[in-house]
């Protein structure tokens, strides 16, 4: 690993100018400093109010009100009749969900990135156009499209397969789970794949290797690091994720570990365990201490993943030959049946005065009504506002940090890996969990975020900022040290060796980071909803008010309509910048 | 301008702004009102300005009786936001212990009851003309109620075949998913209220009725979207939403299973509210004729405590629970919300769809 105190081994000759740069780099660490400290408070202090809630007997009154401290708890979830079963039915949920997501990510990064697969500028974004829907809605999309009863892919399935469908079920939990994922997925990976050099290939086939070889032992390792971050980024969605299980989960009672999290924290008398919940919280940031570990092994090495040198790089792309209309179809075949069916369901539902399933009977009624009454709303326009500007500063605030921290860790010695390290802890917290930390936090410091966007701008970014820093950081990996050496042997200092090299390099890595926070921050439901109040209401909010209170899914899937095309927008929007970036 | 003379008013202008954001958040609440009737109590809220309330429904439900108010009393504005009772008390609970509350009109009802009791500033109602009827353990005013019904997909199941009874519910043919059944059990409510049913029956009922291995929801809104849209032929409703739905065209009714509940929905003030006077007109005006009136348009209305159908006529929810044969028990005093919370866990249990 390349060390920023590294001295190069010419000096030019002093000039007279020479104390402006000393200056620079002064402002530089002071910079550095203060991001870091930043970064310290956005994690350390969420996550003192979660161990200290975690050792309060809360069950019927807040933390602060209860003298002394207890283990009970920890005691309560361990003893709790339901343990092993939630905890069997969890792994399975999320290795499978992890397992689908993996394959179907790797398999369209490396087609849309590494290969001449034709159609690749339409079928790209369309994969990734549902980002920024709430979970909700695509598991509702979902149980309209292949409910067992009245859903057309369950239909069709039973009679061209003759095979039965049940969506409501531990494997319909892990298709839906897993394709929503893939999009987040596919965001952190296919900056690895777009940066494989050519050359590792070429010489692993002169050698006598096969496709599958190659791409075993050379494509594969070297895309380890974005890998494992991803599937890690994904074990933690999928075991805070409440809807999904919540939607298809509970007809069949099948529990999970969200499930207990949100009986703690939302009961039907609205008094939280906010102490059983900040246990279960405390529980994932042990667990994120194991991630950290595995991750750290995994990237130990870095050297291994530098792929970006100096010396002949190049991508071209990999030939499919004859395989190309075959697998351009199966791609084509996968984006309808994840993608298209739920959104035209979704379309479909928008249009119709009730909700009712899809039939041609029915196309007399459908009409526009949904879209005039969401336009109707008072609360719209303010709703939508509030979104774009949490999403926007939250995405922005979120790469910038993901930048530094990414840079800390690989360039900035054992202070910035500990830092990197540092953020991780809140990395597993279930986005619930760590709004309530954030929520007790700002309601007693004298300082007036309560109520507004800027608190959920707070929160999201608390949260987003580990994530964002491993989806840059393994894209740094990738990059030989020898590119800065060069910079800094011809006698630019850090900081143009950073704006002239590093940075370009990081762009589309960073660029993508952004849309994955922008798009998240759209569809961040828990946080949103836990931190609303009359004057910070976002869109995913007011669509739960829709779906949960009124049951009126006709316009809720309207809004969605409207959320998934800003989400296809700047899906179609970031994918263009980023070829261009590629180019 | 020197630079340190700049510096020194930057340094100046930093210290000003910290105050008043220190000022802003650690400010104290408006003093309670002591207006002695409507009148008094108007003025005191137009010089509030606007009153922020929260309950457990649609914006579009509540926009005629938001209307009616800024009608009769112009100059104050209302900042309406649809949340979930728990929601509330959860909000609540949390404002209120770190002194900073930030809505004027708050709803409870069911299990929330009993937790906003402690939550609510004291109001003497009958000064601002609320109905001693309407008045609730002192503070509470009940505003509507939402019979819980069971419905049925009038496509997947003909009036005939409809279910007629609890017991009914409990035959073969709605084995294996074909009712949908809210996981939380507050559709067994009436179990606990009507003396000639009893918990203990109830909860041989549940778990015979779980036995049958019922589509089960996580709250009743879920349960109703399953009916209308033909996924489950019958299952566990609100009357608001059948009576919405049934207006557009939707398949679906009430079927005559009874003795139900009615819940009873009360607004109150929050102890600390922003703007108490304007927090207190409101829930006077809509626990008022007009108030009423403007309610009912959205099937938000109260109903009498025990089934009476001479306001067929004029209700349209007692109209609909009349004509299915529905009869229907509200709550009449807090020591049913208590019984209510030792029920519920066990209805849930009863059913295994206990969590914790």
């Amino acid at each position: 690993m390349q060390s920023v105190t590294r001295v190069a081994p010419a000096a030019p000759p002093r000039r007279p100018d020479e104390a402006r740069p000393h200056r620079r780099d002064r402002v530089l660490t002071a910079v550095n400093i203060a991001i870091g400290v930043l970064l310290a408070y956005l994690v350390l202090f969420p996550l003192g109010m979660l161990i200290y809630s975690s050792l309060k007997d809360s069950e019927l009154k807040l933390p602060f009100q209860i003298p002394g401290f207890t283990i009970g708890n920890f005691t309560k979830i361990f003893s709790s009749p339901r343990v092993l079963e939630v905890a069997v039915n969890s792994l399975v949920f999320v290795v499978g969900t992890v397992a689908l997501a993996l394959v179907i990510s790797v398999s369209l990064a490396y087609l849309f990135e590494r290969t001449d697969i034709p159609g690749r500028r339409f079928l790209a974004p369309s994969a990734l156009a549902p980002m920024a829907v709430p979970a909700t809605v695509m598991a509702v999309a979902w149980v309209l499209a292949a409910n067992p009863a009245n859903g057309p892919v369950a239909l069709l399935v039973r009679r061209v397969f003759g095979l039965s469908v049940d969506i409501y079920s531990l494997p319909g939990m892990i298709l839906v789970a897993g394709i929503f994922g893939v999009p987040g997925m596919y965001l952190m990976l296919a900056p690895a794949f777009a940066r494989l050099n050519v050359e590792f290939e070429e010489a692993a086939a002169a050698s006598g290797a096969g496709w599958f070889t190659r791409t075993r032992k050379v494509v594969l390792p070297l895309t380890l690091p974005a890998m494992s971050a991803a599937a890690m980024l994904l074990a933690v969605i999928a075991l805070e994720e409440f809807a999904i299980p919540s939607i298809l989960g509970t007809p069949d009672q099948i529990f999970v570990f969200s499930s207990l999290v949100q009986a703690a924290l939302q009961p039907p008398s609205g008094l939280s365990d906010y102490g059983r919940a900040s246990a279960y919280g405390v529980l994932l940031v042990l667990l994120s201490l194991v991630l950290i570990a595995v991750y750290r092994r995994q990237t130990r090495e870095s050297h291994r993943f530098q792929v970006v040198s100096g010396k002949g790089y190049r991508v071209t792309p990999v030939r499919l030959g004859r395989w190309r209309v075959p697998v351009a179809a199966a791609v084509t075949l996968y984006v309808l049946v994840a993608i298209v069916i739920p959104i035209l369901t979704l379309v479909w539902t928008s249009l119709t005065p009730f909700l009712q399933p899809i039939n041609l009977h029915s196309l007399g009624d459908l009409g526009f009504g949904n879209y005039g009454a969401i336009f109707s709303n008072p609360s719209l326009t303010h709703a939508v506002v509030n979104t774009l500007v949490i999403s926007l500063v939250t995405a922005t605030l979120t790469a910038g940090l993901g930048l530094w921290l990414a840079l800390a860790s690989t360039r900035g010695g054992r202070v910035g890996r500990a830092l990197f390290d540092l953020t991780f802890l809140v990395f597993a917290v279930p986005s619930v969990v760590l709004g309530v930390a954030v929520l007790f936090l700002y309601l007693f410091l004298p300082i007036p975020v309560y109520g507004t966007i800027w608190i959920i701008v707070i929160a999201l970014t608390t949260r987003y900022a580990p994530r964002a820093s491993r989806m840059i950081q393994t894209a740094l990996l990738q990059l030989d040290g020898g590119l800065e050496e060069v910079g800094r042997v011809s006698g630019a200092r850090r900081g143009t060796v950073l704006r002239r090299v590093v940075l370009p390099l990081a762009a589309p890595s960073v660029t993508r980071t952004w849309l994955w926070v922008f798009a998240n921050a759209l569809g961040e439901l828990p946080i949103a909803l836990l931190l609303s109040s009359s004057d910070n209401r976002t869109v995913v909010v007011l669509l739960w008010d829709m779906i949960g209170e009124s049951a009126n899914y006709p316009e809720a899937s309207a809004l969605a309509v409207l959320l998934l095309a800003l989400s296809a927008g700047s899906v179609w929007w970031v994918n263009r910048r980023g070829s261009q970036q590629h180019m | 301008m020197s630079p340190m003379r700049h510096r020194r008013l930057r340094r100046l202008t930093a210290i000003a702004v910290l105050t008043a954001l220190l000022g802003t958040a650690c400010s104290e609440p408006p003093p309670v009102p002591d207006a002695k009737n409507l009148a008094e109590l108007y003025q005191a809220a137009k010089a509030e300005g606007q009153v922020v309330w929260f309950a457990p429904k649609p914006e579009a439900q509540m926009r005629k009786a938001i209307q009616a108010f800024q009608k009769k009393y112009p100059g104050i504005a209302v900042k309406y936001t649809n949340k979930k009772a728990p929601d509330l008390v959860t909000q609540l609970n949390v404002e209120q212990a770190a002194g900073r509350v930030s809505f004027d009109v708050s709803n409870a009802g069911g299990l929330t009851v009993l937790p906003s009791l402690d939550m609510a500033a004291p109001v003497d109602w009958a000064r601002y003309q609320v109905p001693g009827a309407q008045i609730f353990d002192g503070n509470f005013v009940y505003v509507w109620a939402v019979p819980k019904v069971w419905a049925y997909n009038t496509n997947a199941v003909p009036a005939a075949s409809a279910p007629r009874s609890w017991d009914d519910l409990l035959s073969p043919r709605w084995n294996d998913g074909k009712l949908t059944v809210e996981s939380r059990g507050s559709f067994m409510t009436v179990w606990a209220q009507d003396p000639a049913l009893g918990t203990d029956a109830g909860r041989d009922y549940a778990s015979r009725l779980a036995q049958l291995h019922p589509h089960f929801t996580d709250n009743t809104t879920q349960a109703h979207t399953n009916i209308v849209s033909g996924q489950t032929p019958a299952g566990t409703d609100l009357i608001n939403l059948v009576l919405d739905d049934r207006a557009k065209g939707a398949p679906i009714a009430v079927a005559p299973v009874g003795p139900t509940n009615a819940n009873k929905a009360y607004l109150f003030v929050p102890e600390g509210s922003p703007h108490p006077a304007a927090g207190r007109l409101l829930t006077a005006f809509l626990a008022s004729a007009e108030g009423q009136a403007a309610l009912a348009g959205s099937y938000n209305s109260i109903l009498p405590t025990r089934t009476d159908c001479s306001q067929a006529s004029r209700n349209r929810v007692v109209a609909a629970l009349c004509a299915a044969g529905v009869q229907w028990f509200s709550e009449t005093d807090i020591k049913q919300y208590e019984r209510f919370s030792g029920f519920f866990p066990q209805i849930e249990q009863a059913m295994g769809t206990d969590v914790n």
